[in-house]
């Protein structure tokens, strides 16, 4: 009897010990770790853009009612929704007389008046212009009173990007809406905090052309000025390199207007013979190739086939490419004159990142030194990429969110939940100071909060338990637990039939000794 | 100008509206998982895949090729850094100018995995990262030894088809493409597509589920099979193909009929929205390059600044000097001599 206690109590010991310890035990360290995402707050963010952006203008009249002006153009301007735009009027102050009647022309008024702090854009009445509006470097605007109130409203809401990139941005790619700003889109590179810009010189026939570019001082003269005014938005970071041998993709036709070759096939493929030779892929992150290249000998002069561009062409998020013609007669090494090369490249790099407004008929604008951007094009460049960023964001985290929901065994470690959160934190921020307006604080957020969205969902360290699916977790388990549990199984079913059957002769004895309580 | 970009926009619009087209790039990924000599012609099926893509067009820089094996430059190989697709040695499918990304015990699963969904080590190089966008239509091609829901990595690891389903649904929730034309020539390949559910996906497998995939011959002098089936049809029929040439996917859809196969081909339409007798071929297996022509608006962009040249003329030779306003950087200074006649 005494033995079978023994088993009996020892058999306990093991169940406690295989169900009571190494059970929850096993059960808990292979939990997959997974972090706390703020899943509630991610998906009350909402899919579409719906800021309501303040904008803040000042309007300076000399001769017309500047009360009724302001009244009109902020309702012309507003939409319901998305802008509110608040017009300021106010007359001349007796400094901007004198500033008006020393200026010689628009561009030296335009260059001479204060810097705006608290508006966005000052709209202001001149006696004459060129047309019936014309936009300064800075943030000018500057119209005559015959100007009718449909154009000025209607440039107004060009500059604000009120409408087409905000459209754009929501959707998912659709190659059927709206092309003008489908083509704006696929053609800049996508929002990021710097863009390598990589100038190659590319001459095919060194022994006969001996040619050289003054590309270090051009970059300091020509891009500098340009990059110091988008050093808010970009940090463009430039490199220049020569190339040589580089072959021809195409074979160009004999001109049909004029002396030369011209290029009559599909310009793309110039561009795989070039590109092998380019080693972008040195450099790290977003490269714009910005490449020169001088035609082979025998092709020369060679121009693209609609003579009056620049014989040069972008090709979408990925550069520009020019031709350069030397001249015939040059005597030893042949300097580039860099100015016309670096207007074309920098007009493409404009292209690129994104400056490409709609603007309506009979307005002009003052023309661009080298700073080759006018103050009012960076503010429109900071509200499109903070609306791109802000859409990017939401959209990477709320997918992230729904993934790591449906997939239960992906590991979420603690870098990506607290780039989740911060990345929220971030939109939600860059929104409350768009709404008021705050551009260059609101970009900052949103590219903070796109970064954030990024480092969260390509993290690596997702993938790790990703292809252990639950079915293989058994196969590996059963083969270590199986012989150890069998024995333990099998005495818990001993244990059980041996404590209903003693409960049964319990039982029977009970009844055996009523029994005998009875006859007695 | 405007108007100039819009014509150019819309002609590409245009020359793509018939087969409503609406990529911006093309990338291919080829994978190739099977080690040592006598798995030559899976090497083969890569390398003739990779030899078309590129003659259409695709750059280096888009295609990620994954060997497993170096067959070129493996001992047994009696023609070093050559490896033919066919038993008549026409074409070297090797070549001279050949990027492999990923090579040898580099071709793993989580390799393969990491770079469809972009979650690589942030140290990677560029040119071995997958850097498609909503824009990108990519062709993924898989050659190896397969079975019944999964696909064998150097003989040791598998590649189920819950993994590539998983893969290609967070590719699609980060739009990492546009649409995808999934390939796998191995046994079972209909298999290894079962459970794709992301949209946009057009699949293709050599066999179904339950057959082999057959090679095509063997090459007696070398004594390994050097090519299969599917892959020596695909690769007849891209030879066809030109940049700018008009076949369909449907007719691509067409090439290993069952008599000569030896296998039936397994197709997935329900995921691709657009009709194959649509698409052309090109789509996939070529590229498009966006371009526009650029002119200069002169009246918008006019820099003052200019660097100083002072050009000294004589008969004799001519000095030429040329510095920045800044004076930093200096050019020229050179006597050069004219040409003699």
């Amino acid at each position: 009897m005494n033995k079978i206690k023994e088993t009996q109590y020892a058999s306990h010991l093991f169940i406690f010990i295989m169900l009571g310890l190494g059970l929850p035990l096993w059960w808990k360290t292979t939990e997959v770790y997974r972090q706390e995402l703020p899943y509630k707050d991610v998906e009350s963010l909402r899919e579409s853009f719906q800021i309501v952006q303040e904008v803040r203008l000042i309007l300076k009249v000399k001769s017309i009612n500047g009360g009724e002006l302001a009244k009109v153009i902020a309702k012309e301007c507003s939409l319901p929704g998305k802008f509110s735009v608040v017009v300021t009027p106010s007359n001349y102050s007796v400094e901007d007389e004198t500033l008006s009647y020393l200026a010689l022309n628009l561009e030296d008024f335009d260059a001479s008046l204060p810097e705006l702090e608290h508006y966005h854009l000052q709209i202001i009445e001149v006696d004459k212009s060129e047309k019936p509006v014309v936009l300064g470097r800075r943030r000018n605007l500057f119209f005559e009173k015959k100007t009718s109130l449909n154009l000025l409203a209607a440039v107004i809401r060009s500059i604000l990007a009120e409408e087409g990139p905000t459209s754009v941005v929501n959707q998912d790619f659709d190659g059927t809406s709206d092309l003008w700003n489908q083509l704006s889109k696929l053609r800049r590179f996508a929002s990021s905090s710097f863009l390598n810009v990589l100038f190659t010189f590319s001459n095919p026939d060194p022994e006969l052309f001996d040619i050289d570019w003054p590309i270090e001082a051009a970059i300091e003269e020509y891009l500098q000025p340009f990059a110091d005014n988008l050093k808010d938005i970009v940090d463009i970071r430039p490199s220049s390199q020569h190339i040589y041998f580089a072959p021809l993709g195409v074979t160009p036709r004999k001109a049909l207007h004029g002396d030369g070759y011209e290029i009559s096939t599909d310009l793309s493929l110039l561009i795989n013979p070039l590109e092998s030779k380019l080693g972008e892929q040195v450099l790290p992150g977003p490269t714009a190739n910005l490449v020169l290249l001088v035609p082979p000998a025998r092709f020369h002069p060679l121009h693209l086939k609609n003579r009056e561009n620049s014989d040069s062409f972008i090709v979408h998020r990925w550069g520009g490419i020019a031709f350069y013609n030397p001249p015939k007669d040059s005597n030893g090494t042949h300097w580039i004159d860099m100015q016309p090369v670096m207007e074309t490249f920098i007009g493409q790099l404009r292209l690129l990142i994104g400056l490409d407004i709609k603007l309506p008929k009979d307005v002009a604008r003052i023309s661009l030194n080298e700073k080759a951007i006018a103050d009012w094009e960076v503010d429109y460049l900071l509200r499109l990429k903070t609306i791109e960023n802000i859409a990017y964001s939401t959209k990477a985290i709320k997918s992230l969110t729904a993934l790591l929901e449906t997939i239960t065994n992906i590991v979420i470690s603690n870098d990506v939940a607290s780039n989740v959160s911060s990345s929220l934190e971030s939109i939600k921020k860059s929104s409350r100071l768009f709404e008021k307006g705050m551009l260059k604080e609101s970009y900052k957020e949103s590219l903070a909060a796109s970064e954030r969205a990024d480092a969260a969902f390509f993290d690596p360290s997702m993938l790790a338990l990703l292809y252990f699916p639950s079915d293989q977790k058994y196969a590996i388990y059963v083969p270590l637990f199986l012989p150890v549990g069998i024995p333990v199984l099998l005495s818990t079913w001993s244990l059980l039939k041996s404590f209903f059957a003693s409960s049964k002769t319990e039982k029977s004895n009970i009844n055996e000794q009523k029994e005998k309580h009875h006859q007695d | 100008m405007l108007q100039k970009l819009a014509l150019a926009f819309t002609c590409l619009i245009l020359s793509a509206e018939s087969s409503k087209s609406s990529h911006t790039n093309n990338w291919a990924v080829l994978v190739e998982t099977s080690r040592f000599w006598f798995d030559y012609r899976h090497v083969a099926n890569l390398l003739s895949i990779y030899r078309s893509v590129k003659r259409l067009g695709i750059p280096d820089s888009q295609i990620i090729l994954m060997m497993a094996e170096d067959i070129a430059c493996n001992p047994r190989n009696p023609r070093p850094a050559t490896v033919f697709n066919n038993a008549e040695q026409h074409i070297n499918v090797y070549g001279e100018e050949i990027e492999v990304d990923y090579r040898g015990q580099g071709v793993t699963v989580d390799n393969f995995v990491r770079l469809l969904t972009g979650r690589l080590p942030p140290e990677t190089p560029k040119s071995k990262q997958l850097l498609t966008d909503e824009g990108s239509n990519i062709l993924v091609y898989m050659t190896g030894h397969g079975i019944d829901g999964s696909f064998k990595f150097q003989g040791r690891e598998d590649l189920t088809d819950v993994k590539i389903a998983n893969a290609f649904r967070e590719m699609w929730q980060k739009r990492r493409y546009n649409e995808i034309l999934f390939i796998a020539d191995t046994c079972q390949a209909a298999s290894l597509f079962q459970k794709l559910s992301s949209p946009n996906i057009l699949a293709i497998g050599s066999s179904l589920v339950g057959e082999y995939s057959h090679s095509h011959h063997m090459d007696p002098a070398i004594g390994v099979h050097i090519i299969d089936q599917y892959t020596h049809h695909a690769f007849e029929f891209l030879k066809s193909v030109t940049q700018d040439s008009d076949k369909r996917m449907s007719e691509f859809l067409e090439i290993c009929p069952e008599k000569r196969c030896l296998s039936t081909i397994g197709i997935r339409l329900d995921l691709y929205q657009r009709d194959p007798r649509d698409v052309k071929v090109t789509e996939f297996f070529g590229t498009i390059r966006p371009t526009e022509e650029y002119s200069l608006d002169t009246a918008l962009l006019k820099f003052d600044k200019n660097t100083t040249t002072v050009p000294l003329k004589s008969e004799k030779m001519s000095v030429i000097k040329i510095q920045s306003s800044s004076g930093k950087f200096q050019y020229g200074n050179q006597i050069s001599f004219p040409k003699k006649v």
